[in-house]
């Protein structure tokens, strides 16, 4: 198991759940809906850096040879980013929390709440296509790093007691 | 240095995207709508919201601002959607291989 898959699976998790969070306003409160969503950008910029040489070496192959599956990937991915934008651009202008916070009064526009709403949703199903893509990444990977280090000891406490 | 660089790769394609974006809405002319001295106004009411005062409050005793313990709703909205476009995801995959294995036989 090397070390960037561990980080990046750890990453990912704290982003999934930091993202199911922001995603019950009701719940969490808005001012930790607003300052967790903007926190989850830079882990999302994090994210991407860690698949950089994923996203060049499809970028340059993309009209060449590369498979439909991997395409697909792409072009969702690229989706995903952009409706990412746009949940942070619409959250940013109908922000009531962070906003006022950092002294920043921006004019209120009615189109920014419904493109809030809407691209949140459609965010819930690139997402959920995102996640089905890499499933068993993330599944042999999550079993790599909980599981497996966790026989290890027992191994040796075993082979010590004999 | 190199991760400098793909930073700023990255926030100036967000910057692209998010300019257009805030140009777009602009120029569809919903954004005309004045603010009095600096004020925010009030925003329409959502679905599964009522204005009361000048705020957003949902329906209900309950507001937005401080959170609830109860029931995560909007967790459980997410985690079955997500669940639902992975589903058709994997069911269109495995469509797909079968139809491939039909084909080779």
């Amino acid at each position: 198991m090397s070390n960037s898959n561990r980080t990046k699976l750890l990453l990912d998790i704290g982003t999934f759940l930091a993202f199911l969070v922001t995603m019950d306003p009701r719940f969490s409160g808005l001012a930790i809906h607003e300052w967790l969503s903007i926190a989850l950008a830079g882990t999302i910029i994090v994210h991407l850096l860690l698949n950089w040489e994923w996203i060049v070496n499809v970028t340059r192959r993309l009209f060449v040879k590369t498979t439909n599956g991997a395409r697909f990937n792409y072009v969702l991915n690229w989706l995903l980013f952009i409706d990412g934008i746009l949940i942070m651009l619409s959250g940013i202008m109908i922000s009531e929390s962070a906003m006022p916070a950092l002294g920043v009064t921006l004019p209120m526009n009615f189109a920014w709440r419904s493109l809030h709403d809407m691209s949140a949703n459609l965010a819930l199903f690139i997402m959920g296509l995102h996640l089905a893509m890499h499933w068993n990444w993330i599944l042999t990977t999550f079993i790599r790093v909980f599981f497996s280090g966790a026989k290890k000891p027992v191994a040796v406490s075993a082979k010590q007691e004999a | 240095m190199k991760i400098v660089f793909q930073v700023l790769v990255i926030l100036v394609i967000a910057a692209l995207i998010g300019g257009l974006m805030y140009a777009g809405v602009n120029a569809a002319g919903s954004s005309s709508v004045p603010s009095f001295d600096g004020e925010r106004l009030e925003q329409p009411a959502a679905e599964g919201f009522a204005l009361e005062g000048r705020e957003f409050r949902p329906d209900g005793d309950h507001d937005e601002r401080d959170g609830e313990a109860g029931f995560p709703g909007g967790v459980v909205k997410a985690l079955v959607l997500m669940s639902f476009a992975g589903g058709v995801y994997s069911a269109v995959v495995w469509a797909g291989r079968k139809a491939k294995r039909v084909t080779a036989q």
